[in-house]
């Protein structure tokens, strides 16, 4: 039956070329933008290459530092301090693992190899031992740096494989030294290279944080303040709740103790897709619905308005095909025979638009990466950046299930009223209709 | 002529019902988002307070302990760390193409990364009170002219302000003025910074309202001098140099030499050169990174999502009708209609449809601009202090000016996605029309 129904619209769409191009391209328009808005959040959220734990990780970026005394007097930094990581977040029941990491936000370092006149501008990652756990990098050679290594601040440092390629050539870079910041650091690993799509992640070269002291000094004037993100990986057996409250626990009790400040951490450890979406300061306003309620208007918008169009046109449709169904009724098809079959015609239609509009969505998410990607961000640190996008980032089932799923919405709330209005007309009045 | 289209769109409403809720929506809809383009874009074009042409920033920076080049005895000498930084001032001001120069402190220029504000009062009756005005402020070294350099000009003579190096002086923006006293003729009053008597300064002039981020309105502004360049452990951040190029310099080949000749004399002791950049390029990196730009090119594709489901909806919908109107149509040619009158009555039926959902669509917009605001750009956490002089911060003004903007974007668009199938349509011989009659 499903099969007569395609054949039939397959024979409608070449009859009525215009009413199947505007169809086509509405839905088109509706998909490619739904998509490119879920492939957005699917790079932000998702777990992609090197960010695979992040369904199991919380995130503690931001504090304000305010004065118990006088709560007029107060500052607010995007990080924090090397203490609070090192020593509050240490030995934590529930976590795994801990990861501190000072992002490059674009900021690059000249890089050369010992000896040779040619530098290379590339951008660095600041990283604790705990990062490599967190973080589920491709290690094509070498190791990651080793908890004795951070201590010592032993001058190792972790590159790309697009950055070996580039200063070593063919040869092997595992134990080769290079020249970054006035000394030489030894490559004790080799990495797959990492998009800048995922921003915390993303460089060419990866250096322990212990090795620069401005990240790691403590400023009596700062409290808890610094520069570091910290990322905590969930440990097995526990769940995300047993650490924040975990986590909570611990802070309280620094502020307790503190007699001169109190740190808010406004909700904060956050689910990893939440922090995404915080600004670069600590934000009293930052609620869930704060960061909702524009996305969903947004997305209803791209459902309901091209359903609107999609629903006139099928409601013109089908008073010109008002006989034909005064027909089929006479012969017995019951209202929910029809009602399926112009259900199903439709979605034929609309899956057609639904692939144009998936591989719409798939260029302008390749020809825009640069900004797109970021497109939602109100504080962008990440800017002018090129941004590879992956193939596991658009071809995967959750945006192909996702392109498929939002095709039946748009269908059934574009066809099913129109189509329902029209079949509450009699066998006589239908067949007497003439358009 | 209006009563039969009238009727027309009465006769047809089943048809018309679907594009008329689609253009109440989309009216909402676009209105949303045409205003913050309309506003940033408004609020970038209010004068900034300062010139962009041939003004730069060099910036300094210093190795770390960790570092390999790293020099211990230099770090420790405070005197030879500031002679060095003093050095390079005058380095600057000789180059043969500089004006003049300016050392901020703090990153005071314009789309800094620094924001330094406080409290400012009238009076010690206000300070008693608390009664105090919000500002921004600006410091800079003893040495230079920021005036001259930034092109910060008075508000009485519209020529640069001229420093007259009084440290206890402070000199004000407009707005700050009519803020504090309600008129920008108070040069020679005096001000408190702080709750201390010590805190007073003396306003010695009154430069145009600035802006410090290109896409905020001008802000209250105070800016005074702070004395002379100190050793610090943190000194490469809190000075940078600001320099104004004399005109007809060609910048191109001024860069070029600077960064080759010039830039790699700043380097001694754990003192190096790490940064420079004009001031356009600073401001164009600030809209990238503080969420304008972003704002705008959102507000731009879905403005563009809603334009284009209109066109189409407005051309499918006319196409259907003038298809199935074809005897209409001929009936009217054989009457003497001509292409003309025709396309007009069709185009005319279009803009009744489209105005009457606008008009249905304004209760809805008031409602939202009411609850929750319309767009204002402004940096967060600032007190909000927004002049009436301009329109966006006049509730009726700003809503009208947006509601039109919207409606004559929903009108032109729904007109020309009706007028390719009318023409179309208007083309037909009357004999063949009025075969199907």
């Amino acid at each position: 039956m499903i099969k007569l129904y395609f054949k039939q619209a397959w024979t409608m769409m070449k009859q009525n070329k215009l009413f199947t191009s505007i169809y086509v391209a509405g839905t088109g328009l509706s998909i490619a933008l739904v998509m490119t808005l879920f492939i957005i959040f699917y790079v932000k959220f998702a777990p992609i290459y090197p960010e695979h734990n992040r369904n199991r990780t919380l995130v503690v970026r931001t504090t304000k530092r305010i004065n118990k005394a006088n709560a007029g007097n107060w500052s607010t930094n995007m990080g924090t301090s090397w203490t609070f990581t090192n020593k509050m977040l240490a030995n934590l029941k529930h976590a795994e693992a801990v990861a501190a990491v000072i992002p490059s936000w674009g900021e690059k370092k000249q890089v050369s190899r010992i000896g040779g006149k040619e530098t290379i501008e590339v951008p660095h990652v600041l990283v604790n031992g705990d990062f490599w756990r967190v973080f589920t990098f491709d290690f094509i050679a070498g190791h990651p740096f080793e908890a004795h290594e951070m201590e010592a601040v032993s001058p190792v440092v972790v590159i790309s494989e697009s950055l070996a390629q580039q200063m070593f050539a063919n040869q092997a870079p595992l134990g080769e030294k290079l020249y970054l910041d006035g000394r030489e650091y030894t490559i004790c690993g080799v990495v797959k290279d990492v998009s800048n799509a995922t921003p915390v992640t993303a460089g060419d070269i990866w250096i322990p944080i212990t090795h620069y002291a401005q990240a790691v000094t403590e400023n009596p004037d700062m409290g808890l303040m610094g520069t570091i993100s910290n990322y905590l990986l969930v440990a097995e057996g526990s769940d995300k709740d047993d650490l924040r409250a975990e986590v909570l626990d611990i802070m309280n009790k620094y502020n307790q103790q503190d007699k001169e400040y109190y740190h808010e951490f406004f909700g904060q450890p956050d689910d990893y897709w939440m922090s995404t979406f915080r600004g670069g300061w600590a934000d009293e306003n930052f609620t869930v619905w704060s960061l909702l309620h524009e996305y969903i208007y947004i997305l209803l918008a791209f459902l309901i308005i091209p359903a609107l169009n999609l629903s006139g046109m099928i409601s013109n449709r089908m008073d010109s095909r008002m006989s034909e169904l005064g027909v089929r009724k006479a012969y017995g098809a019951t209202n929910g025979q029809i009602l399926s079959q112009v259900l199903w015609e439709n979605l034929f239609l609309t899956l057609a638009g639904g692939l144009v509009g998936l591989l719409l969505s798939y260029l302008i998410v390749e020809t825009a990466s640069n900004w797109i990607l970021t497109l939602f961000d109100d504080f962008n640190p990440n800017r002018n950046q090129a941004m590879e996008i992956t193939f596991e980032m658009l071809f995967n089932p959750v945006v192909f299930g996702s392109a498929l799923l939002f095709c039946v919405l748009l269908n059934l709330i574009s066809a099913l009223i129109p189509t329902t209005w029209a079949l509450r007309r009699s066998i006589i009045q239908s067949i007497h209709t003439k358009r | 002529m209006f009563k039969i289209i009238f009727h027309q769109i009465w006769n047809q409403r089943r048809m018309n019902a679907w594009i008329f809720i689609e253009l109440l929506i989309v009216s909402f809809f676009l209105w949303i988002v045409v205003d913050p383009v309309c506003v940033l874009t408004a609020t970038m074009n209010i004068p900034s307070g300062y010139e962009i042409e041939g003004r730069y920033v060099v910036k300094l920076n210093m190795y770390e302990e960790t570092h390999g080049k790293y020099d211990a005895e230099a770090a420790k000498n405070d005197s030879l760390k500031v002679e060095h930084y003093n050095h390079v001032a005058r380095l600057i001001r000789d180059l043969p193409e500089v004006e003049s120069l300016a050392i901020p402190v703090q990153l005071s220029f314009p789309g800094s990364g620094n924001w330094s504000g406080g409290q400012l009062f009238r009076d010690t009756a206000d300070v008693a009170k608390k009664d105090f005005v919000h500002m921004q402020w600006y410091q800079f070294v003893k040495e230079g002219n920021p005036f001259a350099t930034y092109g910060m000009r008075d508000v009485r003579t519209g020529e640069y302000l001229i420093p007259n190096e009084e440290l206890n002086g402070i000199y004000i923006s407009e707005n700050l003025a009519l803020e504090l006293f309600g008129t920008a003729d108070c040069v020679g009053r005096s001000i408190y910074t702080g709750q201390e008597a010590s805190s007073s300064r003396v306003i010695a002039g009154v430069f145009q309202d600035y802006k410090h981020f290109d896409f905020t309105q001008p802000y209250p502004m105070g800016l005074y001098y702070e004395g002379e360049i100190e050793a610090s452990p943190w000194m490469q951040w809190r000075y940078p140099f600001v320099f104004k190029l004399k005109a007809g310099v060609d910048e191109k080949t001024f860069r070029e030499r600077f960064i080759r000749e010039v830039a790699p004399q700043f380097n001694r002791g754990n003192i190096y050169f790490s940064d420079f950049m004009s001031f356009q390029e600073i401001i164009d990196e600030c809209n990238e990174l503080r969420g304008p730009n972003n704002k705008i090119r959102l507000s731009y594709i879905l403005s563009g999502f809603a334009m284009l489901c209109i066109f189409l909806g407005m051309l499918g919908t006319f196409w259907i009708r003038s298809d199935a109107r074809r005897q209409e149509i001929g009936v009217m040619c054989s009457m003497g209609a001509n292409r003309h009158r025709i396309i007009k009555q069709f185009l005319m039926e279009a803009t009744l449809l489209v105005s009457l959902a606008f008009l249905c669509s304004i209760p809805l917009l008031l409602h939202y601009a009411h609850v929750k605001g319309m767009y204002v750009a402004m940096g967060s956490g600032l007190y909000p202090i927004l002049s009436e002089k301009y329109w966006m911060n006049n509730f009726y003004e700003h809503f009208g000016l947006v509601s039109m903007v919207t409606y004559a974007i929903l009108l032109g668009i729904s007109l020309l996605g009706t007028l390719i199938p009318v023409v179309r349509a208007s083309r037909i011989l009357p004999a063949d029309a009025l075969r199907d009659e």
